[in-house]
């Protein structure tokens, strides 16, 4: 039978509710603060991988994940079938034009291909699709090479002599690699041009991780279904896997979020209904079912929820505005802040799960207690019997002989410390964790060392690189072609001419042709697996790769200076004889792994103008003059003058030296000179120093709020087990008063108290805490590459300042809370509780 | 010679003092008497008792024990001057929950740093039946035992004055003539002085003296003298 008495527990429950302003105030901010940070985490993740996907498509100049060639409508069609294609747009191209010396494609676009593949990589798209026949769109650039700055939709414009209007305008942000740039026409222009027409189709996969697994099978598919090869051509890249974008160790950080937050609701309600504990009693006494009083106190933390989730959704979105870009900013000048429903409703949630689960233990405790022993409740006692653990007799011996022979405030404040062991642990382990959440943070990021990293990473102060974007992918595909000279005189004495420029070094490169031998073959075993590894290559027979790799074993040839050997020489431990490389006696093999080269005695190298056959005499690290692209064969290091022999070097890598105070200004001298650029690579120490100073900037906002808050949310904690806990106990301190314990004395007793747990927390961070920190710096800096990153600096001021603030906590709060009780006369105190 | 004597006590509440829990309330009580206080309640009992035991300041008059004006005491002192002259025995037991029966029954003496009289407490518990329960803790206690702990706690410094405000108030009767017995027996052995509140007549009776009370003032005295 269902009794109508839902308003009745209504009505208790918010009676109670208003009851309990103080509790309420720390279930409030522990609710608040859980959906906040919740929000806030979730919403840079959200806006983090929403910046990086659209730079990501921007980058690549379309959505597509790659562009199948020369299709019919049928095999679009059937692609569109496919279940692990998301998207098929179909692009026919009419023609081609040339603007500026870049080819371009006038082509229509069906809805898929411009909606959804196309003007996702574009921004401010203006205008409407080209309808008539001599409508076009146009990019910003392009309308800016035909001396357009100021475009409007209805304009005319000029193509290579042919006369369009302009329906609209869009800004575009591809390379310079794409095959095919298209600019939108007509359907009507796009028909008029004929059969001639090549149609392309725009594929994205649904899964964005490893597009070249998507590629495959693309591949297979197609040529089963029409027999025929299509030429592909890949431009989207699989999404970015970052710390920032994995969402495990977002997880991990919500899961620690509310882990805290549901320490403090836990221990809040728990310490009210033990505290209401008569007032439970008595309503079961009444008559009311465990059910019931259980609805009562879910109920209470439900409406705080309604309260308290808004509130701190509403500060995380206002927050987003201002941080996200602030977080995004060492990644994009641009970034997308999300303001997707999913982070509120996400955060909403997990705050709502946090809170039922703070509550449901303590209503279902309250829901068993009987009325019996509710009604005779007389506080928490401590079950302290003859068979007292040793450990605590232990305890009250040396209090005693510290203070013999008296019922003083320090043994009592002892027993108090342990009153109630549960709430105690809880309370450590609340404020243990911000603290040692804090002290990782502040170890971390106080260790990141921007000097060393700048100095580790880079041997000079400017590192520019030639590297063509469009380089091959895959053997066979560039040949053996010299390299272009990019690097000419003109080009250097520019870099002489830098300010305060000290010295320059150069590496130069010719590709060659090495004859394989199974010296090679350890070598062959881990290059078949990178090529395997790229998932696209996933139709390849192995056997017959590597048979074909032997027969084209293509080598970068790297030559060097003398001095350069003069300077490996400092690092070995038998040097090499310099003249004897500087006139061309042997060549090194530039490796960090010389182990797999012990049986080659020598190679063999063919150029278009000859070929040599040379002993190996040793290796050189990959990285000594700079990062060297790879290529089948090893990379090999020779004098510059033997190189030129047999072929037309061109320079490849250049390292520059500058005076410390020109640094900032050479950097943007050569900023400048390489912008735009795509295929000069430039690194430097300027910029390695501000990527370490950005990411340590980062990991102090990120980390920094976060232990901010989990600290907060223990220091709540703290506060209220410490308030409530002088609060609720009033009245025996009104007894001990009356008993004749002074003032001072209970004050000292409280003020013990929150000392010992003061005491306890700091010491827990100092101790485990501290190696917390330490492991996971040690850890961090065990990860690859991170060695360079950090010389181990342990946080002082930061862990000093908070230590004390922890201790002035512990101090002011009893006191505080005593002093308030204080305001009631003792005669007052003592009815009070009756 | 009267060890507790009350002159032109008062003690409003209120704004406007519209509460007049004591009323003028002259008092004189002799060494080694007992006295019991009746009432209806809300006539002020509670109230002038604290006021005897300096629990609370009144709004005019003055409260002497053994000679000593206690209000013109500061805070500290007239704590001190509580925890060795007056013994209190509450309705509700009021034990210290943290503390075992023998920590709460010595409390008060070690409070003053004394050494404990241990015979005399230990004479004390036996007196009052807790033997078994020197080291059990409060909740562990009926409601009768944590009085009588309540008791020895108020006997055991041997305060001049005992004050005790409903005693026997949440005791069946049995168990209410046991405690008061001690309560009179303790009295009479150690020579104290003893205040208290009751509801009982048959409890009253006991006394040597009842002071009846009605808003706050003296309505009459009957003596068994
Ligand atoms: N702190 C207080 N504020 C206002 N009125 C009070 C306060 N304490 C007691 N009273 C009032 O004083 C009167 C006497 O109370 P009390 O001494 O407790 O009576 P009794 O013990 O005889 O029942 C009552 O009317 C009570 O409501
Ligand atoms: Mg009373």
């Amino acid at each position: 039978m269902r009794i109508r008495n839902r308003a009745v527990i209504r009505k208790i429950t918010r009676r109670n509710l208003r009851g309990n302003s103080a509790r309420n105030f720390f279930l409030f901010a522990a609710i608040m603060l859980t959906t906040f940070m919740i929000a806030s985490v979730l919403s840079v993740y959200m806006s983090f991988n929403g910046t990086m996907e659209r730079d990501a498509v921007r980058r690549a100049g379309t959505r597509a994940h790659l562009f199948v060639h020369g299709v019919t409508p049928p095999t679009a069609e059937y692609m569109k079938k496919l279940t692990y294609v998301e998207d098929v747009g179909v692009a026919s191209i009419a023609a081609a034009v040339n603007i500026d010396d870049t080819q371009y494609h006038l082509g229509y676009c069906d809805d898929a291909m411009w909606e959804r593949l196309m003007t996702p990589a574009y921004s401010n798209v203006t205008g409407a699709y080209p309808v008539g026949e001599f409508d076009i769109m146009l990019p910003l650039g392009v309308l800016k090479g035909l001396g357009i700055t100021d475009p409007a939709p209805g304009m005319p414009v000029m193509l290579e002599g042919m006369s369009f209007t302009l329906s609209g305008f869009y800004t575009d942000y591809q390379g310079t690699w794409m095959d095919y740039r298209i600019l939108p026409v007509s359907k009507t222009f796009a028909d008029s041009a004929g059969g001639g027409a090549e149609c392309i189709a725009g594929i994205a996969f649904r899964d964005k991780r490893d597009i070249y697994d998507g590629w495959g099978r693309l591949n297979s598919d197609l040529r089963q279904y029409t027999g025929e090869t299509f030429y592909m051509s890949v431009y989207g890249v699989s999404s970015v896997s970052n710390p920032f974008g994995t969402a495990a160790v977002y997880g991990v950080i919500i899961a620690f979020l509310m882990f805290t937050g549901f320490l403090l609701i836990y221990n809040v309600m728990t310490i009210s209904v033990s505290n209401d504990v008569r007032f439970y009693g008595l309503l079961k006494t009444i008559g009311a079912t465990a059910r019931q009083l259980r609805s009562i106190v879910v109920g209470q933390a439900l409406w705080l929820c309604a309260a308290a989730i808004p509130v701190g959704a509403g500060l995380a979105a206002a927050l987003s505005l201002a941080v996200v870009p602030y977080i995004l900013k060492s990644y994009t000048v641009d970034s997308v802040t999300s303001f997707s429903p999913y982070i509120y409703l996400g955060a909403a949630l997990f705050a709502l799960i946090t809170a039922l689960l703070g509550a449901a233990l303590p209503a279902w405790k309250t829901s068993r207690t009987s009325p019996v022993e509710a009604t005779k409740y007389t506080g928490e006692t401590l079950r302290y019997t003859k068979k007292a653990s040793p450990c605590r007799r232990e305890a009250d011996k040396r209090t005693r002989v510290l203070f013999p022979g008296r019922a003083n405030p320090y043994r009592m404040a002892l027993r108090n410390l342990f009153r109630n062991r549960r709430r105690t642990t809880v309370v450590f382990l609340s404020l243990f964790l911000g603290l040692t959440m804090f002290l990782t943070v502040a170890t971390v990021s106080g260790s990141l060392d921007a000097d060393k990293y700048a100095s580790e990473m880079e041997n000079d102060d400017f590192h520019l690189r030639y590297q063509p974007r469009n380089g091959a992918m895959f053997p066979g595909e560039s040949g053996l072609a010299p390299v272009p000279q990019k690097f000419d005189e003109a080009y250097l004495q520019r870099l002489r001419d830098l300010p305060g420029f000290i010295s320059m070094w150069t590496v130069t490169e010719a590709k060659g042709l090495m004859t394989y031998t199974d010296a090679f073959e350890k070598h062959l075993d881990g290059y078949v697996e990178y090529i395997l590894g790229m998932g696209g290559a996933s139709g390849f027979d192995p056997e017959r790769l590597r048979e074909s790799l032997k027969m084209s074993f293509q080598a970068n040839i790297y030559a060097i200076d003398k001095g350069d050997i003069e300077e490996l020489n400092k690092r070995l431990a038998a040097p090499l004889d310099a003249e004897a490389f500087e006139r061309g006696e042997f060549v090194l093999i530039a490796t960090d792994t010389p182990e797999i080269y012990a049986d080659v005695g020598e190679v063999e190298v063919a150029f278009d103008g000859g070929s040599f056959k040379l002993p190996v005499m040793g290796f050189a690290p990959e990285r000594f003059k700079g990062f060297l692209a790879g290529n089948v064969a090893p990379c090999v290091f020779t004098s510059k003058a033997l190189l030129e022999r047999f072929a037309e070097p061109a320079v490849y890598s250049i390292g520059i030296k500058v005076r410390t105070q020109s640094q900032r200004e050479a950097y943007g001298i050569l900023s400048e000179m390489t912008a735009g650029d795509g295929d000069v690579y430039m690194t430097s120490r300027v910029e390695a120093y501000d990527e370490v100073r950005g990411a340590q900037a980062l990991f102090w906002v990120v980390g920094g709020s976060i232990s901010g808050i989990l600290g907060l949310i223990g220091v709540l904690n703290f506060v209220n087990v410490l308030t409530v806990g002088i609060l609720s106990r009033r009245r025996e301190l009104a007894t001990l008063e009356a008993c004749g314990m002074s003032k001072g004395q209970t004050r000292r007793m409280v003020l013990a108290e929150g000392i010992g747990y003061a005491a306890i927390a700091l010491l827990s961070a100092a101790t485990l805490g501290n190696a917390v920190a330490f492991g996971a710096y040690s850890l961090l800096k065990g990860t690859q590459g991170a060695d360079d990153l950090f010389t181990f600096a342990y946080p002082v001021i930061p862990v000093a300042v908070v230590a004390a603030a922890i201790l002035l906590i512990c101090i002011a709060t009893p006191g505080l809370a005593y002093r308030s009780t204080r305001r009631a006369t003792l005669s007052e105190r003592l009815r009070a509780a009756e | 010679m009267s060890v507790l004597k009350t002159s032109k006590l008062k003690k409003y509440y209120g704004a406007n003092a519209e509460v007049k829990a004591v009323d003028g309330i002259d008092l004189r009580v002799e060494a080694g008497e007992f006295v019991s206080v009746v009432g209806t309640s809300g006539s002020g009992k509670s109230t002038l008792l604290h006021l005897l035991g300096g629990l609370d300041r009144p709004t005019e008059g003055t409260v002497e024990i053994g000679g000593k004006q206690i209000f013109s005491m500061k805070d500290e002192e007239l704590t001190i001057f509580r925890r060795r002259n007056v013994g209190f025995v509450f309705q509700s037991y009021n034990l210290v929950p943290i503390l075992s029966v023998y920590e709460n029954i010595v409390l008060p003496i070690e409070l003053d740093g004394n050494r404990v009289d241990k015979a005399f407490v230990n004479g004390l518990i036996r007196m009052l039946g807790v033997e078994d329960k020197r080291d059990a803790m409060p909740n562990q206690l009926s409601g009768g035992q944590q009085q009588r702990v309540a008791i020895a706690r108020a006997l055991a410094s041997k305060p001049a004055i005992v004050l005790a405000d409903e005693p026997t108030g949440n005791l069946d009767s049995k168990n209410g003539m046991d405690v008061m017995g001690l309560l009179k027996v303790g009295g009479e052995k150690y020579g104290q002085t003893i205040v208290l509140i009751t509801h009982n007549p048959e409890i009253a009776q006991m006394a040597d003296r009842t002071i009846r009370i009605e808003d706050g003032r003296i309505k009459g005295e009957a003596g068994r003298k």
